[in-house]
């Protein structure tokens, strides 16, 4: 029984793309898979791969290469904030908030008290997770569309606060500015050498990555399965929503603060500006564009964005515009973005033509849904 | 002390007001089981639309904003349910599915009211203008009407909700949606005209407090909030408790803004949320967030 539970698990890739929540359980006896190539796998290296090699193609194109940098800030986001909506189904509408407040830390940590800036990222990351949890103690335990209420008040009550928070250092409206940059021994990152803010994002962005695909095919990710599938059942196994929840809100609070951590120091300034509506429907149309639940497709999603975003420059007030009604189109007629796209396409042609060993189908032959929480409940049984 | 009471009377004018708006959210979600994420931009537009009216191209009597806007507004909101919400009803996950498309529709709107209106402030002139003295106490014509419009079309409702054969069907609806398909109400219509009265609610909230609030494009985001943290705090789906919280928050805010400026209102709403849910977590009145 333990083993269900604790096993690497999910057939991930092999899902009926429904949302996250519902891909189907492992079966007892089947191989180990978190570390086989599959969509997940095959997406991050085909993404780390490429990121790795394009400033050899770029030269010393610092505009591209700024650009690239902002989208793996918010590729790191946009996956953590997809472990909750997509794989935990918690609708949390209050994760800017946590960016918010790691870049808050670091900067103020950084100006108003001197400390290196290497230390504001883990700061802004443990602030961040302390925060979400905090949020989280409240609101996770109120049914599910309670917590969106209440994570969007945080969210819109923040930036408030921070305005009204000059007394501890938060700089007001005009926030903190200039922002200390990283140094290296004697070297000292500037804006006009993209090349090593580059590779120190690429890190970051990694460490989303890795962290997100291990915590979705790992205890957490099966503990919401199992969760989904059958409550009661999960519960009977000793898996409390509320603790694997906050965990994983926490460590979702965890990778946006230090994200957040180092845009400040990135982009030189905080302010309140970064709670605005703009940022917030830019996060969420890169989470929608890329796929709800549909790792890693939410960072695929950020990348398109930011190069669009960019691209529209010129139309600037129509782009918001534009961008509303798009979320309002891809809901209404694609709620399961690119990556559901992908794997659609894929699912349809391996039914066509790839005869596929009885067990190891696209979908269709394994246990899914509700039925998988059946089918391990018999085993268990017998 | 008797500026205190001043300031009561001012809180309990614009508690009697938010109530309005809140209860149209919470009366969405009650019926339609819709969080509508889009009710700020709604409060946005009815202002504006007001403003259209009674300052920037009709100038008509400011009286009769209100008869022109609000079917305007209840048209709308009918419309947004049938085009944007309705198609979604059949999905597996309708809550997050509408909570998506309405954040979208709340953007779209919003930058809408930007392309056309320009980013700078508009505001609405006061209905009256004035101020009478009763007993001591100076309280501004303008507070009068307000009061008394607010009034007028919480009764309206409640008669609304209680009387009529579609008042009847919407609580039906409210307590037990499959019940009331068997019994014969026309459910997808229900849920048109709830969304089409709370869109109108809404809009009259816009008209009451634009002349206390300067009109911006993205201005309804904090009433939006406002609604959120009262309707929370009160119960959701719950109409007395939104009485209640509607009332509370609103003296809070006009005491704070008093004592410490309108900045520290929404801290303080938020504080008090906080506090209320921490003792009763599905809200004073509220049973629909408790769990299980």
């Amino acid at each position: 029984m333990s083993d269900q539970m604790t096993g690497p698990d999910l057939r991930t890739g092999e899902t009926s793309s429904k949302g996250g929540a519902r891909r189907p359980a492992q079966l007892p006896g089947d191989r180990p898979k978190a570390l086989r190539l599959n969509r997940q796998t095959g997406t991050m290296i085909g993404l780390f791969v490429v990121l790795a090699l394009l400033p050899l193609a770029l030269g010393d194109s610092n505009y591209t290469m700024r650009l690239l940098v902002i989208s793996m800030i918010w590729g790191g986001v946009a996956i953590a904030w997809d472990l909750l909506l997509g794989y935990a189904g918690i609708f949390n509408l209050g994760q800017i908030g946590f960016f918010a407040i790691g870049a808050y830390t670091s900067a103020m940590m950084s100006e108003n008290l001197g400390i290196n800036p290497w230390w504001g990222l883990a700061a802004g990351a443990v602030t961040g997770a302390i925060v979400a949890v905090l949020l989280g103690l409240p609101s996770l335990r109120l049914a599910g569309i309670y917590i969106a209420l209440l994570t969007l008040a945080f969210y819109e009550v923040l930036a408030p606060l921070l305005t009204v928070g000059q007394a501890i250092g938060t700089g007001g409206k005009r926030g903190i500015s200039p922002v200390t940059p990283y140094s290296i021994g004697g070297y000292e990152f500037s804006g006009g050498q993209q090349i090593p803010w580059y590779y120190l994002a690429l890190g970051l962005f990694l460490v989303c990555l890795i962290v997100g695909y291990f915590a979705i095919n790992s205890r957490f990710g099966t503990s919401f399965i199992a969760l989904h599938d059958s409550e009661s059942f999960a519960q009977s196994l000793g898996i409390s929503r509320y603790k694997v929840s906050l965990l994983i809100v926490g460590l979702s609070g965890l990778l946006t603060g230090m994200m957040g951590a180092f845009y400040a120091h990135y982009t030189g300034v905080v302010s309140p500006r970064v709670l605005g509506l703009e940022v917030f429907i830019y996060l969420v149309i890169m989470v929608l564009l890329g796929g709800i639940g549909k790792f890693p497709g939410p960072a695929i999603g950020a990348f398109i964005i930011i190069f669009v975003s960019d691209w529209l420059r010129s139309f600037d007030r129509w782009r918001l515009l534009i961008f509303g009604a798009l979320v309002v189109i891809i809901v209404m007629l694609a709620p399961q973005g690119i990556m559901g796209a992908v794997d659609s396409v894929r699912d349809a042609v391996r039914r066509r033509f790839v005869q596929t060993p009885l067990g190891d189908g696209p979908d269709g032959d394994g246990p899914e849904g509700p039925a998988a929480g059946e089918a391990q409940a018999k085993e268990t049984e017998s | 002390m008797r500026e205190f009471i001043e300031v009561l009377i001012t809180g309990f004018t614009i508690g009697i007001v938010y109530y309005l708006v809140a209860v149209g959210f919470t009366l969405c979600y009650g019926v339609g089981r819709v969080l509508n994420y889009s009710y700020g931009s709604f409060f946005t537009w009815g202002a504006y639309l007001a403003w259209v009216i009674a300052v920037g191209y009709a100038q008509l009597n400011y009286f009769l904003v209100f008869i022109v806007v609000l079917p305007i507004m209840f048209l709308f909101g009918v419309a947004v349910d049938q085009v944007l919400i309705r198609p979604l009803r059949n999905r597996p996950e309708f809550d997050f599915s509408v909570l998506l498309a309405t954040l979208g529709l709340a953007v779209f709107l919003d930058n809408l009211v930007l392309v056309i209106f320009g980013p700078r402030t508009k505001s609405l002139p006061a209905f009256l203008e004035g101020s009478i003295t009763v007993g001591g106490f100076t309280i501004s014509w303008q507070l009068v009407a307000m009061f008394i419009f607010a009034l007028v079309v919480a009764v309206a409702l409640a008669l609304f909700m209680a009387k009529t054969r579609t008042g009847m069907s919407m609580r039906a609806v409210a307590q037990d949606p499959m019940g009331a398909r068997i019994v014969g109400i026309p459910l997808y219509r229900v849920f048109a005209i709830t969304f089409g009265i709370s869109t109108m609610l809404c809009g009259a909230g816009g008209i009451l407090l634009a002349p206390r609030f300067f009109m911006t494009p993205l201005g309804g985001w904090t009433f939006l909030v406002k609604a959120l943290i009262i309707v929370i705090a009160g119960g959701l789906g719950s109409l007395r408790g939104t009485l209640y919280a509607s009332f509370l928050l609103g003296i809070l805010e006009a005491i704070v803004g008093w004592q410490l400026g309108l900045l520290w209102v929404m801290p303080f709403w938020f504080i008090v949320l906080f506090a209320i849910l921490l003792v009763r977590p599905a809200g004073l009145f509220g049973a629909i967030g408790r769990k299980g």
